[in-house]
């Protein structure tokens, strides 16, 4: 008897491992063609990316983010300062254009305005920093210009980043 | 000692299935039919079968048997070996240039009755699964059960295909037919403009800044609308057509704005200094829902249209980042750990949180236009698909999508 009970409850904890497995399926990576390289820092406790690569078309420093989050740290602050001169100079030339941009995961709509909110927070950095608001517009990719592709955490937290970049 | 085993052996059996018990329950009373392909078999006409049973299924009216059988269009005898059906479906499909037809016969097996014969045609192979879609809508209206129309619908929907590159297409409700209408740069949250899908609004990115155009599909011609600084999308029009809900962000704040079709007069509906996106029309426009993350994270809200006042009306989760809304009646996305994303079904008033689904990325949740099915696009292990889940047998579909990734979708 004692077997038999042995086996029932097995049978039933081997049922109740697997139905937790199947709620845990991992997702695969959808969209092919995207560098999935460069990746040379890790992600901190709030999500955000700690490698101090990566720079926007225009050769600024990339602003990372942390999950859900449209707030710039010391960090991130500082490598905007590094950069104020040049920007400084290139909005006294022509304009400046802040690109907002998002991680895969969430609905789009909400990252689109998640994309936003960071390029309006590095925005309020500059205006703050002395350069006319009427110089800098922002704009928000949501999750559409991925610099990253694949699954590990560090990829996707580098694709949670603003831009500053020239417009002539 | 044994009544705790049985008990754990019960629930280990059971639990988390619920919906599946269901299914059971239900799927006794509904209709049994099989489905004959009487062409000469063909890959397509073995698509048709496979299309018959997903119409058939997703009706919640049948319960089709998924055998693929072959047999004479044109018999005239009974099928004895199919008593246990209530119904056969026969049909026969030809496809020419220009000419692409499907006949369908419904047969009772036991005594050969010709219940109903249609004959269905288009011009352009390859919609024939919109000749299915009808054929099967049509069945169902015969038989006398509840309309399944919207099976006749087009579906539009955006999806990536690079960076800062995505296109809109049309499809039917499978995604066995797909057409671009619209590529060539970012184009992004497509929604149909009226009930007969004669129009759609999207945005595209003109020089960098979103843009809110109108497309005529029966004349091709599209019209600016509207454009916003940072973002703009059309989240939902309502019934008449009239007002348009827009999260715009003129001045870099994205907030939910009513926009008049005909004078162009905008309404600012929210004031949130942080996130408020999604709003759709719920309680027959008495109300609107939309995301918020006013809370610190994203959540369900409501504004009352009457009063403005704002009240939150799920209490679920930390992260629902997606709603849709048909009467009092709203289901949502709710993110629940590292890649899982579930579908929620609730109402206006706060009631309720019924789970639709258990596991996977399950996201844009759309009701139909008779609220009885929901539409979503599902991410797993095994794919993309899109799904659709009946609420009144909790029956479910899913199709495959491909690798590439939809950035939004209406129906």
């Amino acid at each position: 008897m004692k077997h038999t009970y042995f086996a029932i409850f097995s049978l039933a904890l081997t049922l109740l491992v697997g139905g937790c497995t199947q709620q845990r399926a991992p997702i695969p990576n959808d969209q092919a063609g995207f560098d999935a390289g460069g990746v040379t820092g890790g992600v901190d406790s709030h999500g955000k990316y700690t490698g101090s690569d990566g720079t926007s078309r225009s050769g600024f420093h990339l602003l990372y983010f942390g999950y859900n989050s449209y707030q710039l740290d010391r960090g991130q602050i500082q490598r905007v300062l590094n950069d104020l001169p040049q920007i400084a100079a290139a909005a006294h030339r022509g304009h400046i254009r802040i690109e907002g941009n998002c991680d895969e995961f969430g609905t789009d709509e909400f990252n689109y305005a998640l994309g936003l909110k960071r390029a309006k927070a590095v925005k309020a950095l500059l205006v703050n920093n002395g350069i006319a608001a009427s110089k800098v517009s922002v704009v928000s990719y949501g999750e559409s210009n991925p610099v990253c592709r694949g699954g590990k955490p560090a990829c996707r937290a580098k694709n949670r980043r603003a831009e500053i970049n020239k417009v002539p | 000692m044994r009544f705790w085993l049985v008990l754990l052996l019960t629930v280990s059996l059971f639990g988390g299935f619920d919906a599946k018990l269901t299914i059971s329950k239900k799927a006794d009373q509904r209709v049994h039919v099989a489905v004959i392909d009487g062409s000469f078999p063909t890959e397509r006409t073995r698509k048709l079968h496979a299309i018959f049973v997903a119409d058939l299924k997703i009706s919640s009216h049948f319960l089709p048997d998924e055998m693929y059988r072959t047999g004479s269009y044109d018999s005239k005898r009974g099928t004895p070996a199919l008593r246990t059906q209530r119904y056969t479906i026969t049909y026969r499909y030809d496809e020419k240039d220009t000419d692409n037809t499907l006949w369908v016969k419904v047969v009772n097996p036991a005594n050969a009755k010709v219940i109903m014969e249609g004959r269905y045609a288009v011009s352009n192979p390859a919609k024939y699964p919109f000749l299915v879609h009808k054929a099967v809508s049509e069945i169902n209206a015969h038989l006398g059960y509840g309309s399944i129309d919207w099976i006749n619908r087009y579906v539009v929907f955006a999806r990536y295909t690079g960076r800062k590159q995505s296109e809109i297409l049309l499809a039917d409700y499978t995604f066995h037919y797909t057409k671009v209408i619209i590529h060539g740069g970012l184009n992004l949250f497509p929604h149909w403009g009226d009930p007969q899908q004669k129009s759609l609004y999207y945005t595209a990115y003109v020089q960098g800044r979103p843009t809110l155009y109108r497309l005529d599909l029966q004349t091709g011609k599209r019209k600016i609308i509207t454009h916003s600084t940072g973002m703009i999308v059309c989240s939902d029009v309502r019934k008449d057509g009239r007002t348009l809900l827009l999260t715009m962000a003129p001045d870099g704040q994205s907030d939910i704005y009513a926009y008049a079709v005909a004078t162009g007069k905008t309404t600012r509906l929210t004031t949130f200094r942080g996130i408020d996106v999604n709003g759709v029309y719920a309680d027959q426009g008495a109300s609107v829902v939309f995301v918020s993350n006013r809370l610190g994270y994203p959540g369900i809200f409501k504004r009352d249209m009457a009063s403005g006042s704002v009240s939150q009306v799920v209490f679920h989760g930390k992260n629902n980042n997606s709603v849709d809304a048909y009467g009092d009646t709203i289901v949502y996305s709710a993110r629940e750990g590292q890649g899982v994303f579930n579908l929620y079904l609730s109402h206006t008033d706060g009631r309720g949180g019924r789970p639709l689904t258990l596991s996977g990325i399950n996201q844009f949740p759309r009701f139909s236009p008779d609220g009885k099915t929901i539409l979503y696009i599902k991410r797993s292990y095994e794919g993309n698909a899109i799904g659709y889940l009946s609420l009144t047998t909790n029956q479910s579909l899913l199709f495959p999508l491909g690798d590439r990734k939809i950035q939004s979708l209406d129906w």
